[in-house]
């Protein structure tokens, strides 16, 4: 055994102090990292630990008046892979797929990829995603994550389409209404930051982070949904009786307080869908389209035309010339006969016509003139106002300006300034020609006129609530300025209820109530362009209206004409008609409806003929029937229970036995009057629903089709001789 | 040589007192290694065995074997070693690291084959051939003390004895443990009193090998550039590294608490093995850090104070093996964690996951304790 000598001790000791020194400069190493460096390391590391989950607000409700829904956000789900954690690609695809209704070489694509997250599909509902978790637990797969997120729904469809605008698939507001109450709307994204460990698991660490979000505020429009209703169903029916027809517009205000009760244009689409053009034809070629081609017709379709698009107004303009002239005292007495149309006047060396030039209305009253919409009496009251006094009355009335609603797009229409302006220019302008505005500047104007002269400000929101129903904001009506007296607003009125009770507006009326009118058949432009706009501005009830409406059919072609009074007043009828209803509106007068005439078809099916024969014959109604025995049983009728006829109408009985159909060929019925037309069909064993007076116009199903023996045939009639301008 | 009554070799020993606080250190670790792996392995137990505790349990075991293995050896006179089973033990250490390569025998992992799978227990040969090359050193250099200054016959059989070792271990590949088998050797040789001017040009030769190394496999020289700049490759190479520098640097000067460590979330890929030592700095922040290192250099000190205070050369030279392998191992996991020198799989002693290994380390401190009972006071 050899002892330890000192040489070698002093080297173990040498040795001793080189490892205490490296130990000490590792302290030193760990000090840099973990004092030092401390704060960039933890930052960086706390940005791999954890995942910061945005939680979308939900975007708030838009309600009608009545708080009616018309738009909300519905839950639904977004499903993502993390492809490193996808153990079975191709199984994964393949469920997914299925499950979707996606295709599987895409998904396989996205689960193969080297990403940390790869979306398969958004908005997805529920009852989709339930179907995808049920398969997850079933199949243990791995590697999908399911997020909830929100969509914007419109439970109604198309209805208020191009008002309401919608939203993109981020939940932003790309068009109207949604668009403008944008920053309202959306409400405020929260967040949820979460640990997870190095695979994208949540981890169970206790100081995540959550900030809740803050959802949206609702609004509540002036629009009433009943309203709404009524107008998009008469406009749609309007689009389809003159068609073609370029675009259809119609709103509805209370003059009182501005606010907008309905809007619509037509056609429209449906902002659940807001990408898909309406438009049969375009939809047609829509693969042959280039994407500026799509883009163009997805805008036009998006357009709310009421604040978008500009119209020379025409005669519905003679109301404002009307009321200028009271208001200046041009006319004093509506009745007195101070004017004359000789079928056109001279301004300036040019002859400027009336629209009846080839029978001049004579002799004229101011009353009259608005009667027949008479252009020389209204180019005579604007000469004497001159231009300068009727531009301050356009300038107040915010003619051809921007109305200041809160929609979308609103334009302002183009006026001559009123120093260029010119003896024709005004007298043009007293008709509505030679500039232009939109329907909702129009209908506005009008609106001061009804509401005792008071310019109102258009609204169309009218408070914003949050989620408690209490109001955030409200949107006062606002009254802009007096424009004129009251008392030229009611002689206004007056005039205007003599157009509809005994003017070209007479197809405006509605029972029960008096109605203000004006019709308006509007040029635009000139020479080969030219196209008519078809209107009527329908106010109820006369003496103080609550509802005003405009009316306007864009370039109308069909046989039924493209004058405001024949196809435009109708519709405003029968709108106002139902509104008035809708709205409460206390009736002028008592009219009782004439039932003497007419009975509801009964249902006969099921009984024996004996009984059905029996029935028929007690309410006035005849029959026809191949069939013998009176024990067999009704199998079907034509026409069906609950259709209305006029009695000694017939109703087609078939058996069991008997169930043969025959055909007939309709009728041209046109040129005829009513007993005549009803003569002629019940030759063909047809049926005839008449609405209207005078000769028929329009039949529906038209001449020469095929139907059914039976078959009730609808036939518009319109009084013999009247203008309709 | 003078014997004494003491120094009479004998199997077992009797009533003679050990080193007490290198026993206390060795357990003061082994209890902070035991928490700090039930702490780093139960997300990743749980991912992968369903049980958080699966690991835990097992080291926990091998820790109870490991400390009665401890305690037996301590009390059986390690010179028994100082004779022909030193040689016997460092040939069953070669056949050991041969039968790495036998089929069926050597198991791969992560590309490199350093296990051997014997009845059922798997350990790397390399561990066995530290200690065995320990005690052959030990043995020849205490049997003629004088040769070891002798180049050709005293100093270069060492050499090519390492040389030896070193090819076996790159063929596996193990790096750290040629590095570290290296270090020992040449740590007993400068101890027992190799010349300098020996020393110094085969450190050279060393230092120069070890570059033309790294430079010549992509691997390797790959491993000095990130350890250079490891954001270079923050998803690949750089990835681990970077990973146990975020783990240090959030533990900060207290730590985020015993248990709260983040990147134990599979972050740091096993984060029980050689990585343990940033899941305990993350935890226990640097004050935690500035313990285990102030209680491996206690270890250190009583290692080379026992060695100092051997009865005899091979004592001495055993007692400094043994504290240079495990010291060394510590130094070197603790330098790469701390991202100090390139990536190289090195466990933290008493740390690390790795049951064999444990019992293998505990049985090393037996014998130095063992040492330290034959103390001249």
């Amino acid at each position: 055994m050899s002892k330890t000598n000192i040489a070698i001790k002093k080297r173990m000791l040498f040795m001793l102090a080189v490892l205490l020194l490296v130990l000490f400069a590792l302290i030193c190493r760990m000090f840099y990292w973990q004092i030092v460096k401390a704060s960039d390391l933890q930052k960086l590391a706390y940005s791999q630990q954890t995942k910061n989950r945005i939680i979308s607000p939900k975007r708030g409700v838009i309600y009608d008046t009545n708080m009616v829904t018309l738009a909300r956000s519905v839950n639904v789900e977004t499903i993502s892979v993390t492809p490193k954690n996808v153990k079975e690609k191709e199984k994964t695809a393949k469920g997914l797929s299925d499950i979707l209704g996606l295709e599987y070489e895409a998904i396989l694509e996205k689960v193969s990829k080297n990403t940390s997250e790869e979306v398969i599909a958004k908005k997805l509902d529920q009852e989709v995603t339930n179907k995808v978790r049920e398969w997850i637990l079933e199949e243990e797969i791995k590697g999908i994550n399911i997020y909830e997120d929100t969509k914007r729904a419109y439970p109604k469809g198309s209805f208020l389409a191009q008002v309401l605008g919608f939203c993109g698939t981020d939940n932003q507001g790309l068009d109207g209404i949604e668009a403008k109450y944008e920053s309202v709307l959306k409400g405020v994204p929260g967040q949820w930051i979460l640990s997870t460990d190095a695979t994208g698991k949540e981890i169970p660490i206790t100081d995540d982070s959550y900030i809740p979000p803050e959802d949206g505020l609702n609004l509540v429009l002036t629009i009433d949904e009943r309203v709404q209703h009524v107008v998009e169903k008469h406009l749609e029916q309007a689009m389809i009786d003159n068609a073609p027809v370029e675009y259809g517009v119609c709103v509805v205000m209370n003059p009182k307080n501005g606010d907008i009760l309905a809007m619509a244009t037509a056609p429209d689409y449906d902002p659940n869908d807001p990408f898909t053009v309406t438009d049969p034809k375009i939809a047609e070629k829509w693969d042959t389209l280039t994407t500026s081609e799509k883009t163009k017709a997805r805008q036009e379709m998006w357009r709310n035309r009421a604040v978008t698009d500009t119209y020379e107004p025409g005669s519905v303009f003679k109301v404002v010339t009307s009321a200028i002239a009271l208001e200046e005292k041009i006319v004093s007495n509506v009745d007195a006969v101070n004017f004359s149309c000789t079928g056109k006047l001279k301004v300036e060396g040019w002859d400027i016509k009336c629209w009846r030039s080839y029978n001049p209305h004579g002799t004229q009253s101011l009353r009259m003139g608005l009667m027949n919409s008479c252009n020389p009496v209204f180019m005579n009251v604007a000469m004497k106002v001159g231009p300068e006094n009727f531009y301050k009355y356009l300038e107040a009335f915010g003619v051809s300006k921007n109305t200041g609603s809160d929609l979308i797009g609103e334009t302002s229409g183009i006026i001559h300034d009123v120093k260029d302006v010119t003896g024709s220019t005004i007298a043009t302008a007293a008709f509505g020609q030679g500039f232009t505005l939109t329907p909702l500047n129009m209908l506005n104007v009008m609106c001061a006129i009804a509401n005792d002269g008071k310019l109102m400000q258009p609204r169309i929101v009218k408070k914003i609530i949050d989620n408690e129903g209490n109001t955030v904001k409200d949107i006062e009506k606002k009254v802009i300025k007096q424009v004129i007296s009251e008392e030229t607003s009611d002689k206004v009125l007056d005039m205007m209820e003599s157009v509809v009770s005994d003017g070209t507006g007479r197809y405006a009326q509605v029972k029960g109530y008096y109605i203000a009118g004006k019709t308006s058949t509007a040029e635009q432009g000139r020479g080969a362009n030219k196209k008519f706009v078809a209107s009527f501005v329908g106010m109820a009830p006369a003496d103080d209206p609550e509802v005003a409406v405009i009316f306007n059919l864009y370039n109308p072609q069909s046989e039924r004409g493209h004058q405001g009074g024949g196809i435009c007043a109708p519709v405003v009828g029968n709108i106002l008609s139902e509104i008035l209803e809708n709205l409460e509106v206390p009736k002028d007068y008592e009219y009782q409806e004439d039932t003497k005439n007419t009975v509801v078809v009964p249902d006969v099916t099921n009984r024996t003929l004996a009984e059905a024969k029996k029935t028929l014959t007690n309410i006035g109604l005849k029959y026809s029937v191949d069939e013998a025995d009176d024990n067999v049983r009704v199998v079907s009728q034509m026409p069906v229970a609950g259709e209305t006829l006029t009695k000694k109408s017939l109703v087609k009985i078939f058996t069991e036995g008997n169930d043969t159909r025959f055909g007939t060929t309709v009728p041209d019925l046109r040129g005829m009057d009513i007993t005549t037309a009803s003569k002629k069909l019940a030759e063909s064993n047809l049926n005839i629903k008449v609405s209207g007076t005078g000769v028929a116009i329009l039949q529906s199903p038209p001449a020469k089709t095929t139907v059914e023996q039976g078959t009730i045939v609808k036939v518009e009639f319109r009084p013999a001789g009247i203008d309709v301008e | 040589m003078a014997t004494s009554k003491d120094n009479k070799i004998s199997l077992i020993v009797k009533n003679k007192s050990l080193d007490y606080g290198l026993l206390i250190v060795v357990l003061v670790l082994l209890a902070i290694g035991l928490v700090t792996v039930l702490s780093a392995s139960a997300h990743y137990s749980l991912r992968t065995e369903g049980d958080s505790y699966f690991y835990v349990k097992k080291q926990l075991l091998f820790a109870v074997v490991g400390i009665i293995s401890m305690l037996i050896i301590s009390r059986i006179d390690y010179r028994i070693l100082n004779s022909r089973i030193s040689y016997v033990l460092l040939g069953i250490a070669f056949i050991m690291l041969c039968l790495v390569f036998v089929p069926g025998i050597g198991v791969t992992r992560n590309d490199a084959t350093r296990w051997i799978n014997i009845a059922g227990f798997q350990f790397q040969p390399s561990e066995i051939m530290k200690v065995a090359m320990i005690f052959f050193i030990a043995t020849t250099i205490s049997k003629n003390p004088k040769k070891i200054k002798q180049f050709w016959s005293g100093f270069v059989p060492y050499l090519v004895l390492i040389g030896a070792i070193a090819v076996l271990l790159l063929l596996e590949p193990h790096m750290s443990a040629t590095i570290i088998i290296a270090v020992i050797a040449i740590a007993m040789i400068f101890v027992a009193g190799a010349k300098f001017s020996h020393l110094i040009p085969i450190g050279l030769v060393g230092v120069i090998g070890a570059i033309i190394l790294a430079y010549t496999s992509e691997y390797r020289w790959k491993r000095v550039m990130i350890f250079l700049d490891p954001w270079q490759d923050a998803r690949g190479d750089g990835y681990q590294i970077i990973q146990s520098l975020y783990a240090i640097g959030s533990g900060g000067l207290f730590g985020v608490g015993l248990g709260k460590s983040v990147q134990k979330y599979l972050y740091i890929p096993e984060p029980h093995n050689d990585f343990i030592f940033a899941i305990w700095s993350e935890e226990m922040g640097l004050l935690g850090v500035i313990l285990v290192i102030l209680l491996f250099g206690i270890f250190i000190w009583r290692g080379i104070t026992i060695a100092l205070k051997a009865p005899d050369m091979f004592g001495s030279l055993v007692a400094t093996g043994v504290t240079v392998m495990i010291g060394i191992q510590a130094i070197f996991s603790i330098a790469v964690v701390s991202s100090s020198m390139p990536v190289t799989g090195i466990p933290l002693p008493f740390f690390s996951y790795g049951g064999t290994a444990l019992v293998i380390l505990l049985s090393c401190v037996g014998i130095l304790l063992s040492v330290s009972r034959q103390s001249r006071k």
